[in-house]
């Protein structure tokens, strides 16, 4: 703003004094402000726009937290400062359970959609007949939508009509297992779901970044005698450090962050047990109406993700590769 | 200066013409022409919506200058949907309830007061005054803001071929014949079994209507206000019928909601399923003629005690601008003639008591053996205690993964019954505080 004002008083001198024919031109603070006022005018919409569809709803959470708000029991409606954080953290019997279930759900997400997809693009990246069909069907996956994955997911995992049905036809096992309500089975039932759905956006992030790693560093490092795995060990892991720093800060963010599947597959059973933080505040939202509760839930998932992302970025000393 | 100009102007044009967008958005419609009203349907049921449709033909013919906008919601999110438009301030001029959303809406001063129209009218002397004061109980100053349409209560249905092979021909009778048939008819490796039981969403209160009609118990809470759901009636039946589970049912029953349930009735993976009369049409689309329906057995010292379905209603929402006309339709919706027509549809007991003589109630086994058995002698009906703002969300939130756990083997059945009875006294001392 200050440097638009000093341009403004240095350049209207000369051109006033050739305007010699023109009408009266306004005071000089009146043009400056027209000036320094335009670009803000100009902008106005986007900020109004993001001030009202981004900032205050977000704004408007940090300050429900604080407040008793559940819809069934306006007449209780009342600032509570910090006290739902307290609940939260010292008397709700779901909220740590709910916590280590997305702790756990990310990190065993991430670690093998990594995996899987890592494998799957260097398998991929090599040249070899029908390379086309095969990328086009590994990477199908993620264009699917999550409802209709978890639809197919609910059939195939279906004791009346899945995969389980169809071992006992072929004399393995007895086909009655239910493993979306087995507590034995639900966590790694629900995993192999969202890995189907996960591990394509891995092996396409990672192909990409592949095909742009230097062919003359592979062929000095096989003129110096590495082998396969050296070179995968000591130049394509190296090049692919940037784009797995990324890709997994960022599934790790919609991981934590996933309702749609958990939601459709098991709504957070059996017994609680695939709960995650964020659906826990879904259930609280959408049926129990408690939307203070909800909020003060959702404002400590958000410092979680925002301490996690900035401790993972400095471990990984992202930034510094960047510069 | 004149590019500057320009400039400012179309940035003060661009900012005007958002501002204004966005403040048109919220402009109220024209007042003039003839009055449309916004109906809103709960249940998401395209049958029941076909039916309403035909009834707003109707009114609409006899009332050339009102028009009936209907939407039909699905029921899992119709009560959010609700909330939304009563926050934005474009909330329905009428809508149907479910059952549990009249405590929270009149909570929220959202409903306009029907004392005055319904004393008025001929509704006052044809809609059934037990129903009535069931909406009275569930608004917290007492007054009437919803009128009932429609009467439902729990029930077996069976497969009568099945039933009638393992040597019972009228179905599961009495509650020894309910837990020995269901057994019988389980054969896991076939894939067929007596029961489907509602172990996930909405189970809840399933297992709350048959653990009292089995008990006999027949308060839900006794005079200080305290819950008898952990009477020691109740958790010997309470454990009997959790005994079904894996037993007499399949493992994945214990995910079951209400469409899993039917579907497992409906494919013959299951030759019982308890449930209201509402599921009457799905059964008849899928085994047509193949099924029949039983109230849920008295107890064992012949009390019959029956828990009615939370009611449904009609309700006229305060932000309508055409009371008038939305009450001229409530009226026309609660005639003996519509609310016999939508209660046939439904299969289930209309409110209008007019229209309970109706040649169709009596064809119908499944209705009429509901109507008899809540009209017969000695039985007690209980409502479902829907007046407390939380019943709700004690019902899913709180008690369903608890539940599960019971089916899983985790918690004691009777340690649930007192972790459901105390929530339940909790929420009842509460709502007596309040109401003082």
């Amino acid at each position: 703003m200050t440097r638009m004002i000093a341009d403004d008083v240095a350049v209207a001198a000369p051109v006033a004094a050739a305007a010699v024919d023109q009408p009266p031109r306004p005071p000089r603070n009146r043009r400056s402000w027209r000036r320094s006022a335009a670009p803000w005018l100009l902008l106005s919409p986007v900020i109004l726009l993001s001030a009202a569809f981004i900032a205050a709803p977000v704004l408007s959470v940090f300050w429900n937290a604080m407040f008793e708000r559940k819809l069934t029991e306006p007449w209780n409606d009342a600032f509570i400062g910090l006290e739902h954080f307290r609940f939260m953290l010292f008397e709700d019997p779901k909220f740590w359970p709910s916590l280590g279930f997305t702790a756990q759900w990310v990190l065993v997400e991430v670690v093998l959609q990594l995996i899987f997809g890592l494998i799957i693009a260097l398998v991929v990246n090599e040249a070899f007949r029908g390379r086309g069909f095969w990328r086009a069907l590994v990477f199908s996956p993620w264009a699917i939508s999550g409802v209709l994955t978890t639809a197919i997911w609910i059939l195939v995992y279906n004791p009346g009509t899945g995969i389980f049905r169809l071992l006992a036809e072929w004399g393995i096992g007895d086909g009655t297992q239910a493993v979306l309500v087995d507590p034995d089975s639900v966590f790694w039932a629900v995993v192999v779901a969202e890995l189907w759905r996960g591990v394509p956006f891995f092996a396409i992030m990672l192909l990409a970044e592949l095909q742009s790693a230097p062919k003359e560093l592979y062929e000095a490092a096989a003129v110096d005698g590495a082998g396969r795995i050296k070179r995968f060990l000591h130049v394509t892991l190296p090049h692919l450090k940037t784009a797995i720093i990324l890709t997994t800060l960022l599934r790790g963010v919609w991981e934590f962050n996933n309702v749609d599947l958990l939601l459709t597959m098991t709504n957070g059973g059996p017994a609680g047990m695939t709960t995650t933080l964020p659906l826990y505040v879904a259930q609280l939202a959408t049926q129990a109406h408690d939307f203070g509760y909800g909020s003060a839930l959702t404002v400590f998932a958000f410092l979680i993700l925002l301490i996690v992302s900035i401790v993972y970025l400095k471990l990984t000393a992202f930034s510094r590769e960047e510069d | 200066m004149r590019k500057r100009t320009l400039r400012t102007a179309i940035a003060a044009g661009a900012t005007a013409a958002l501002v204004g967008g966005l403040v048109g958005c919220s402009a109220a419609a024209g007042e003039d022409g003839p009055v449309t009203l916004t109906f809103w349907d709960h249940s998401g049921n395209p049958t029941r919506a076909a039916t309403y449709e035909e009834l707003i033909a109707e009114f609409e013919a006899e009332h050339e200058d009102i028009t009936i906008d209907f939407l039909t919601l699905p029921s899992d999110s119709a009560f959010e949907k609700i909330q939304t438009s009563l926050a934005s301030g474009e909330a329905p001029d009428i809508s149907s309830l479910s059952g549990t959303f009249l405590a929270p809406l009149t909570a929220q001063d959202a409903l306009l007061p029907l004392d005055e129209q319904f004393a008025a009218s001929e509704l006052a002397d044809q809609l059934d005054p037990a129903l009535i004061d069931v909406m009275r109980q569930d608004a917290r100053d007492g007054g009437l803001y919803a009128l009932p349409y429609t009467l439902t209560n729990g029930l077996f249905w069976y497969r009568t071929d099945l039933w009638s092979e393992a040597g019972y021909p009228d179905g599961p009778a009495t509650w020894d014949d309910f837990y020995a048939g269901a057994e019988e008819l389980t054969d896991p490796s076939a894939g067929q079994y007596g029961f489907a039981m509602r172990g996930g969403a909405g189970g809840v209160f399933q297992f709350l209507q048959a653990m009292y009609a089995q008990s006999g118990v027949e308060t839900l809470f006794d005079e200080q206000g305290v819950s008898t759901i952990d009477d020691p009636a109740n958790v010997e039946a309470f454990e009997q019928y959790v005994g079904l589970y894996n037993t007499a049912t399949s493992q994945a029953d214990l995910g079951f909601g209400y469409p899993e349930m039917v579907a497992a009735f409906g494919s013959g993976a299951a030759a019982t399923l308890q449930h209201n009369l509402g599921s009457y049409p799905e059964h008849e689309a899928a085994l047509p003629g193949q099924f029949a329906a039983v109230p849920l057995p008295e107890s064992e010292d012949g009390a019959r005690v029956v828990i009615a379905d939370p009611i449904p209603s009609f309700a006229v929402f305060e932000q309508t601008e055409h009371p008038e006309e939305a009450w001229e339709f409530l009226q026309f919706m609660l005639s003996e003639s519509s609310n016999g027509a939508l209660n046939e549809t439904i299969g289930q007991i209309p409110s209008n008591l007019e229209s309970r003589s109706e040649d169709w109630l009596t064809s119908s086994q499944s209705v009429s053996i509901a109507s008899d058995w809540i009209e017969g002698e000695g039985v007690t009906i209980l409502s479902a205690p829907t007046h407390l703002p939380d019943y709700g969300t004690i019902m899913r939130n709180d008690l369903e993964p608890e539940l599960q756990r019971v089916l899983l083997g985790e918690l004691a059945p009777a340690d649930f019954l007192t972790l459901w009875a105390d929530k339940m006294t909790e929420a009842q001392q509460a709502y007596l505080e309040s109401s003082r």
